[in-house]
This record gives structure tokens, C-alpha cells and sequence, in this order.
């Protein structure tokens, strides 16, 4: 009986312990002698999305590739402005293998001044700065070094009907795992 | 002997759920776009070199940005009574209000068709705002006026009548 209550006590301090490790990622992995230390993702230069400008009254796509310096690909009107993929640094112990998930389902852009909305969806990113195998969804690959940052471009869903003006999402998940 | 076991067991499953929990993490990015008014071209004026006569020996007669026109080189004169009045083509260009637009217009020279024989308009220059020979403007409130202007060939000898060009002097504005 004295026994396991000893053994209670001591896995709650091990729980906290671990809950606190995950909270804080890399630096108290390690701290707790795990052998493998953490993935860690985050947002990289700027970390946002910009499908720039185009001219409404026109359904089409636009796309924005994941490449550091994307060119839009569109059979729409397109008008300059700021054309920016999502950054993202990733960082681990080299030779880790790691899968990238990105968003599967749309995320909605919408409109500063009413409800309307349109779709981005067709989530992707660069194989070559990611090291990663397979693109789609999620897509794995090892790390080479310490870092890796890669990009995450989309496919934005335009309809005739969206009225002019800035739309803007709500943040969009990318999660890092090593397996 | 028993217990220690029991708790070397636990802490090996520990652990591995600490580096499970670790095995991953998340950062956030958003996305946005703008959606402008298309921009649209509308001919308010056509052009038109007025009414010239031409001599033995060809020549040229510009057409300025005020709807003027002036002998060039060579032996066009202008006719000033009773004839058509010259005019620059003029172009009003909407938009999304503040953007700036490309101007482009025809390199070649256009062919005005008469009863026998063609005659040449050419070196077609914009004027935007009263800023001459450029090839972009800014879309103001209620739109923006461009004036085109060029340079008729009237040939030596030109058979009088009226010479015309359907469609052929296009002028394309776009976005930059």
C-alpha cells in the first residue's frame, strides 16, 4: 500500500514535468535528457500570404506558389501589389525525418467591409528548401542541418460577383512532426 | 525488488509520452488579397488632322496635344476656312482611383484609306494631365483624360477626298 502511493506521487511530478517540456519545446526537450530533441516550426520572414492585386468582375483562380519569390499564375487581370508566399523556419536535429502538414481544408479570405468571402485552398510548399518527398497536404523529408526554412504558397478562388477591397484571413496552421 | 521494477517501468512510459507530446509543433501564417475595379478605356474624341492640302512634294503636318495642327516639313498646307477641325483623340481612363496605368499605343504607323490611295499617321505620343509624351498616368476622381497626337504623311500629289482609319489606331491602358 505505502508503495503505491509512492508511485502516484512520483508519476504526477513526471506528468508535470512533461507537459512543461512539450509548453516550452526545444530548450527543455533537452533539458529533460531525452535523447531526441524537439522540431520546432515558426513563422519566417514576415509570415503571410499576399495574393497582391487583382481586377475584380472576372471568376478565376490565382496562384501563388510556395517559392521564396513567387510569380502569381492566373488568367486574371492581375495589378501589381504585394505578392509575398508564407515563410516558415523549421529546426531540429539534423538527419531528422519530419512531415509538414498544411492547411486541407480552405481558408477563407474575407472582406474588410461585408461578408463576402473567397477560398483559398491547394495548399503547397517548395520541395527543394524543404527537402521534402511529396507534396500535397502533408509531406515529408529529413532534415539536412539544423534549420530549414521553406514557403507555403496556395490557390486563391475568385468569383465575378466579390466586390472590390482587401481581404484578409484568419491565421492558418503549419505543423512540423518528425516521426 | 518487485517495486523498483514496477517503477523503472513507469518512468520509461513517461517518458516516451513526454517526447511524443514534443514530436511536433505549429506556427501560424495569414493570407490576404485585394480586389480592384477593372480599369476601362473610353474614346471621348477622335482624332482628326483637319483639313490639308497637299502639293507636288510630300509633307507632314502634326497634330498637337490642344487639338492643333501645324505644317511639319515639305509641302502640306493647312486649309483653315471652312474645313474640318482638327483634333486630338482624347481617352477617358477609369479605374481604381490613385493607380497608376500603362499607355500603350501603336509603334507603326497607321493607314488612312481614301478614294485611291493611303496616307500615313504615325509617331502617335499621350499626354496625361497636361504632361506631355508619357507613357503612364495616376486614375483621378471621375477619371482621367489622356490626349493622343501623331504625325499624317500627305503624299506628293494626294488625290483630295477624305481619308479614314476604321479601327486601327488602338490604344491599350492596363495596370502597373
Amino acid at each position: 500500500m505505502r508503495t503505491s502511493i509512492k508511485l502516484f506521487a512520483l508519476g504526477m511530478i513526471l506528468l508535470g514535468f512533461g507537459a512543461n517540456v512539450n509548453a516550452q519545446n526545444s530548450a527543455n526537450a533537452t533539458a529533460t535528457g531525452t535523447l531526441v530533441s524537439a522540431i520546432t516550426i515558426s513563422s519566417s520572414g514576415g509570415g503571410s500570404l499576399s495574393f497582391g492585386r487583382i481586377v475584380s468582375g472576372t471568376a478565376g483562380t490565382v496562384v501563388v506558389p510556395g517559392v521564396a519569390s513567387p510569380t502569381r499564375t492566373s488568367s486574371l487581370s492581375l495589378a501589381g501589389g504585394t505578392v509575398t508566399s508564407a515563410g516558415f523556419s523549421i529546426s531540429g536535429v539534423d538527419g531528422t525525418s519530419y512531415t509538414v502538414s498544411l492547411p486541407s481544408t480552405a481558408v477563407r479570405v474575407i472582406h474588410t467591409n461585408s461578408s463576402d468571402y473567397m477560398e483559398v485552398n491547394s495548399f503547397s510548399c517548395d520541395v527543394a528548401n524543404a527537402g521534402l518527398s511529396v507534396v500535397g497536404t502533408s509531406a515529408s523529408g529529413t532534415l539536412s542541418g539544423t534549420s530549414r526554412t521553406f514557403y507555403v504558397g496556395a490557390t486563391l478562388n475568385v468569383k465575378a460577383a466579390d466586390p472590390i477591397g482587401v481581404y484578409t484571413s484568419a491565421t492558418f496552421p503549419v505543423t512540423v512532426s518528425y516521426h | 525488488m518487485n517495486t523498483s521494477i514496477k517503477l523503472c517501468a513507469l518512468l520509461f512510459f513517461l517518458a516516451g509520452f513526454g517526447v511524443q507530446v514534443n514530436a511536433q509543433s505549429t506556427a501560424y501564417a495569414s493570407t490576404s488579397v485585394v480586389l480592384i475595379t477593372p480599369i476601362a478605356i473610353t474614346k471621348t474624341s477622335e482624332m482628326h488632322f483637319g483639313t490639308v492640302a497637299a502639293s507636288g512634294t510630300q509633307g507632314t503636318i502634326i497634330l498637337s496635344y490642344n487639338s492643333t495642327a501645324a505644317v511639319g516639313t515639305g509641302g502640306a498646307t493647312i486649309v483653315n476656312a471652312g474645313g474640318a477641325e482638327p483634333s486630338a483623340a482624347k481617352f477617358l481612363i477609369t479605374g481604381r482611383v490613385g493607380d497608376t496605368f500603362s499607355i500603350a499605343l501603336p509603334t507603326d504607323d497607321v493607314i488612312l484609306t481614301g478614294t485611291t490611295d493611303g496616307m500615313k499617321a504615325g509617331t502617335f505620343r499621350a499626354s496625361v494631365d497636361g504632361t506631355n509624351d508619357v507613357t503612364t498616368g495616376i486614375i483621378s476622381e471621375g477619371g482621367t483624360t489622356i490626349s493622343v497626337k501623331g504625325i499624317l504623311t500627305v503624299p506628293a500629289n494626294a488625290i483630295a477626298g477624305t481619308y479614314a482609319n476604321a479601327n486601327q489606331l488602338i490604344v491599350k491602358v492596363n495596370y502597373n
